[in-house]
């Protein structure tokens, strides 16, 4: 059997011109578990958006790691290639999957479609088209790429959207910035800070300088001699001060850099964007087998 | 009953009236009626004679140093922002500087967001509890004001308070100025109904007499001011307990004077529990011996620099009436009580009648120096509990002093952090 390299142009070959007899080499190699479960199938349009005019729903016959068999109550077997299985579980959740069609035999009992379970790569959600992306060109975040599709996949209730993260974004041009610890007042990030020493035993605390006598540590309110970090003394960090604009402060600001426009803000003055993703529940083969087993 | 005191009391002799009113003529007759009385006679006549001849007492605010509120405190984010608001904007040439001594309740957080939207207010963190000294000396490195107010994060400034105690830093001698430090919550309960009028007595009207006498020992580390040029030459504070009362004989020692200024009020938050109240008291009865009669007995050796007679009248002012004459009471009690006669209740409430007299006595002495006469009457009404509270006192001082001389027992006290009271001088 040839393949394609289009998909879509074998949509036709192996819906209507499935062979009676499935050669040896393209029956599953995997061992299949007979299982009874509701099934409902969505065929996907070229654009990766169902088609909800053809939802199919059925009952699945036997599965394996490498596909599945199922019986549509549909007059007319589902034109295209590409499908999304969903398979309700135990807990009556549907869990879905994308498949390709690989036969569709007439027996007594119905039509009978043969599915197999697709690569990742070929799989309708994969994981970075359900989560919003980066733009390089405007530093900012877009939402997932195909999110009409989605949208309408949301509609069958194949996915949700969900709140998947909130991100501090500019709010001029709602891009992305960076962050550095800066002057509260002017934003800069020249801050230079003095170190003082704290004396113990007299409570004296004052510039490291002071203290600093040929080499060694001397306290100059008390004349101690030989301190020791810890014991007898302790380091203090003294407040911030601006060297451009000269403001003090006790701690430096999180200051922000927008990368598109270029504003410099306060961390705190930051717009704050809500990030939609998709969730879909996924349908593991094995999990199935396993409650077969 | 009262016929028969009544009768007792008239049937017995001057001798033995004075053997009975022994501990108020001894302890509390001189030290605070008297001084109390002199001072209000010379006052009223010169209030008289300034009333005759049209002169004012009113000065004007004249003398304007810089100043730098130093707002040192521990876990007081409940109460920062309000003293904070009290401060900022009270004095023209003003900076703030909010020193944060390790706390964990966001102290610090507050007085940032404070600094953000007003200007020359200044936090510093310390990362970890080094002591209030410790807190207080932080702030120094970073002002160059003239003049370092101190004020506790948990009180609020009087209106006008920073302009009146900065007048008397006119005087190039004065190292440092005490404020008032009065009730901020006097009618809440009993305890502290009772500590207001105490206040009144012996912190407003009581440092005026010590102050006119030149004996004034203590700048309150509620609200306090001194010169910076004075505070460096001492290095600033040591460890406590008890650091402002130490600075204060540490600034007489290097030969400046003290002043008061009774009409700068800083309202403060007393304890309300009498469990607190008696640590504190015991904390403050541990400076009189670590101090007063420890690290600086220099100061009545009449052979040592800067030697000066007051003092030497303010150590023995202090041996005599927080020691000697309290040791006195308790052993004058403790004779009555073994040498136990049917007249003793009668003796007890012939002095409980003195005691309270003589705060009535003090009540009028306050309500004429008061800037707030209706308020003051009021926390007055308590004077008839007083005696009772004053013999709470007293039994907390003499347990306080007695074990400070016997086991030094403030260098073990949670005040000071355990890392920093290891390495220091036990006194």
């Amino acid at each position: 059997m040839n393949r394609s390299a289009d998909p879509a142009k074998n949509v036709e070959t192996r819906v209507y011109a499935a062979p009676e007899v499935i050669p040896p080499g393209e029956r599953r190699r995997h061992p299949r578990y007979l299982l009874t479960r509701p099934v409902i199938t969505i065929p996907v349009l070229a654009d990766g958006s169902p088609d909800e005019e053809r939802v199919g729903e059925g009952y699945t016959i036997d599965v394996s790691v490498g596909g599945m068999s199922l019986r549509i109550d549909q007059s007319e077997p589902p034109r295209l290639s590409t499908l999304v299985v969903g398979v309700e579980s135990e807990s009556s959740q549907y869990h879905f999957s994308t498949v390709r069609m690989r036969n569709v035999i007439e027996s007594s009992e119905g039509k009978r479609i043969g599915v197999e379970f697709v690569e990742p790569e070929r799989c309708v959600f994969r994981a970075e088209q359900l989560q919003p992306w980066f733009d390089a060109r405007t530093f900012s975040l877009a939402p997932p790429a195909n999110e009409e599709a989605l949208t309408r996949w949301c509609g069958l209730g194949v996915t949700r959207p969900v709140v998947t993260d909130y991100v501090q974004v500019c709010s001029a041009c709602r891009a992305l910035p960076t962050f550095r610890h800066g002057c509260r007042k002017c934003g800069s990030a020249r801050l230079g800070n003095i170190q003082l020493i704290h004396h113990f035993a007299c409570a004296y605390v004052g510039f490291v300088e002071k203290f600093e006598q040929h080499g060694d540590l001397m306290c100059p309110k008390c004349r101690a001699k030989h301190l020791v970090v810890g014991a007898d003394f302790e380091y203090l960090a003294g407040p911030y001060h601006c060297l451009d604009c000269n403001w003090r402060d006790s701690t430096p600001e999180h200051i922000a850099q927008c990368l598109r426009c270029g504003m410099r803000c306060p961390a705190s003055q930051l717009s704050e964007q809500q990030l939609i993703g998709y969730h879909v529940h996924r349908l593991d083969p094995l999990v199935l087998i396993d409650s077969v087993r | 009953m009262f016929t028969d005191w009544i009768h007792w009391c008239s049937s017995i002799r001057s001798d033995e009236l004075l053997w009975a009113l022994t501990p108020l003529l001894l302890l509390d007759a001189p030290r605070y009626v008297l001084g109390s009385l002199v001072m209000w006679a010379c006052d009223f006549v010169s209030d008289i004679w300034r009333l005759l001849t049209g002169a004012t007492d009113a000065r004007p605010h004249e003398y304007c140093p810089s100043v730098c509120v130093v707002l040192a405190g521990l876990n007081e984010a409940d109460t920062i922002a309000s003293t904070l608001g009290s401060v900022w904007g009270s004095y023209p040439r003003m900076e703030i500087v909010v020193v944060d001594d390790g706390s964990t309740d966001g102290m610090a957080d507050v007085a940032t967001e404070f600094a953000l939207t007003h200007a020359n207010v200044l936090v510093i963190r310390k990362p970890r509890r080094g002591g209030k000294s410790s807190a207080l000396n932080a702030a120094l490195p970073f002002t160059q004001a003239e003049v370092i107010v101190c004020v506790d994060t948990d009180s609020h400034l009087g209106p006008g308070a920073i302009w009146e105690i900065v007048q008397p830093m006119a005087d190039p001698a004065v190292g440092a100025v005490s404020g008032t430090v009065i009730a901020r919550n006097p009618f809440l309960k009993l305890i502290t109904w009772l500590q207001a009028f105490e206040y009144l007595r012996s912190i407003f009207v009581g440092r005026m007499f010590a102050h006119r006498l030149d004996i004034l020992a203590i700048v309150s580390g509620a609200f306090g001011a001194f010169r910076r040029d004075a505070l460096q030459r001492v290095q600033g504070w040591d460890v406590g307990p008890g650091e402002d009362g130490d600075l204060v004989l540490r600034l007489r020692k290097a030969g400046y004077t003290i002043a008061l200024a009774p009409y700068a009020q800083c309202l403060t938050n007393l304890p309300v529990s009498w469990k607190r109240l008696f640590f504190q008291r015991r904390r403050w009865e541990w400076a009189t011996i670590t101090f007063n009669c420890r690290k600086h007995v220099d100061l009545a050796n009449p052979f040592a620099p800067h030697f000066r007679w007051s003092n030497l009248a303010m150590l023995v002012d202090s041996w005599l009436f927080s020691v000697v004459l309290l040791y006195a009471f308790w052993g004058y009690l403790g004779y009555l009580i073994w040498h136990s006669h049917e007249d003793l209740g009668k003796l007890l409430f012939l002095n409980y009648l003195a005691y309270a007299g003589i705060e009535i006595v003090n009540l009028l002495v306050v309500l004429y120096y008061s800037l707030d006469r209706r308020r003051d009457l009021c926390i007055g009404l308590v004077a008839p509990l007083m005696p009772f509270y004053y013999l709470f006192l007293k039994a907390a001082q003499v347990w306080a002093i007695t074990e400070e001389i016997l086991t030094r027992r403030s260098f073990r006290d949670n005040f000071v952090p355990e890392h920093v009271r290891a390495v220091t001088w036990h006194w």
